[in-house]
């Protein structure tokens, strides 16, 4: 069964390897979670803003620690 | 208020002497929860919800004389009533920091929380049906969170509200204290507030890991799911708009709640609103477009 998207964004953030993965080799990490690499998603991957992406990882674990 | 955490956290510690190994594990568990190796650390974090400050800025906007052993009892009586609250839920959710072997404690910080008031209230002082209805009303949020499939707004506050009750026992103290019942109604709808903001803030931070337990229902996500379009998923609206939408709701909660601050809780409350707020828009800026670059996936993604 193909990856949900929530199951994507979850690993993305919590999987430092596969989101490097994601951004410099696309068509291996989506091999390794059973998506066929088809242009169009390689060249979306490609497409988007990852620095934006790795901030988020760094900066959630900051906000998930505020205390209510 | 460091100083009265300090003078909390020494109270306990003189308190806590006579049963050595009680001690030992209750400042163990304590120190696992402080980000540092003081355990009154943990404390003196900055709070979306300020339990330990609000009943003091609360006293000074009803023009209350400076009272300081009161103030003094109201800190240590609502550590301990927090970490009764606090023990008991990790325990009940597996967490490791909480070792069931501490549930002994959990009688001490209870005894600790109330025997605090009974130097300010007589036995039949109308206080203590107050505080019997408050601590129970956290009993009943656990009860009514738990059995909902999806949270309107209107049960969010409500939910929210008995949640937050415990937090208005020491405000109610410092009401009836000053001798000023008529100001209660205005003092707990605040607590009602900012129960709502904590809350929300919580959910909003928290929606990914609430997304991944099936079981767990919040407001946020609840509204995500009204909101999304149909074809779109939940997570994909999320990080396309929704935390976004969820920070303006908040902020708000906190922009109504300004113009009431320094009437009900004087110049600290009216500061602490301030500095959430901004932390709230630093935290979320430096999310958003992340989010957003993620969400561009989702058209794309074949899941």
């Amino acid at each position: 069964m193909a990856m949900k998207f929530e199951e994507l964004v979850s690993k993305v953030m919590k999987d430092a390897t596969f989101r490097d993965n994601l951004e410099k080799h696309p068509d291996k990490a989506l091999e390794s979670v059973g998506i066929t690499a088809t242009p169009e998603l390689v060249q979306s991957l490609k497409a988007v803003d990852w620095p934006s992406i790795h901030k988020v990882n760094s900066n959630y674990k900051a906000a998930a620690g505020i205390s209510t | 208020m460091t100083l009265r955490i300090d003078a909390a956290f020494a109270r306990m510690d003189a308190r806590l002497r006579a049963t050595p190994e009680l001690r030992r594990r209750v400042f163990e568990w304590l120190a696992r929860l402080s980000p540092t190796a003081d355990p009154a650390d943990y404390f003196r974090q900055p709070r979306t919800l300020p339990i330990l400050s609000l009943p003091e800025w609360v006293g000074h906007g009803l023009g209350a004389a400076a009272d300081a052993a009161f103030y003094d009892d109201l800190t240590y009586s609502t550590i301990a009533g927090y970490c009764h609250i606090r023990l008991l839920d990790d325990v009940m959710d597996g967490d490791p920091a909480a070792d069931p072997m501490l549930l002994p404690a959990a009688g001490f910080f209870h005894a600790e929380f109330q025997q605090s008031y009974a130097t300010y209230f007589e036995p039949r002082h109308p206080f203590w049906e107050w505080f019997t209805s408050l601590w129970f009303g956290a009993i009943q949020a656990t009860i009514a969170d738990a059995r909902l499939g999806t949270i309107t707004l209107e049960q969010f506050q409500e939910i929210s509200a008995l949640k937050v009750s415990p937090a208005k026992i020491p405000v109610v103290a410092t009401c009836l204290r000053h001798g000023r019942p008529e100001a209660l109604p205005a003092r707990l709808d605040l607590c009602d507030r900012l129960g709502c903001i904590a809350q929300m803030t919580d959910d909003l931070f928290d929606w990914q890991d609430d997304l991944e337990h099936p079981g767990r229902t919040t407001y946020f996500l609840s509204e995500a799911e009204r909101r999304r379009d149909r074809a779109e998923p939940l997570a994909a609206w999320i990080l396309r708009e929704g935390f976004a939408w969820g920070v303006e709701t908040i902020q708000s909660w906190y922009d109504a709640l300004r113009d009431d601050a320094a009437a009900l809780g004087g110049d600290g409350l009216a500061r602490h609103l301030n500095e959430e707020a901004a932390a709230l828009t630093d935290r979320a800026t430096r999310l958003i477009p992340g989010y957003r670059a993620l969400a561009s996936l989702a058209g794309v993604w074949p899941g």
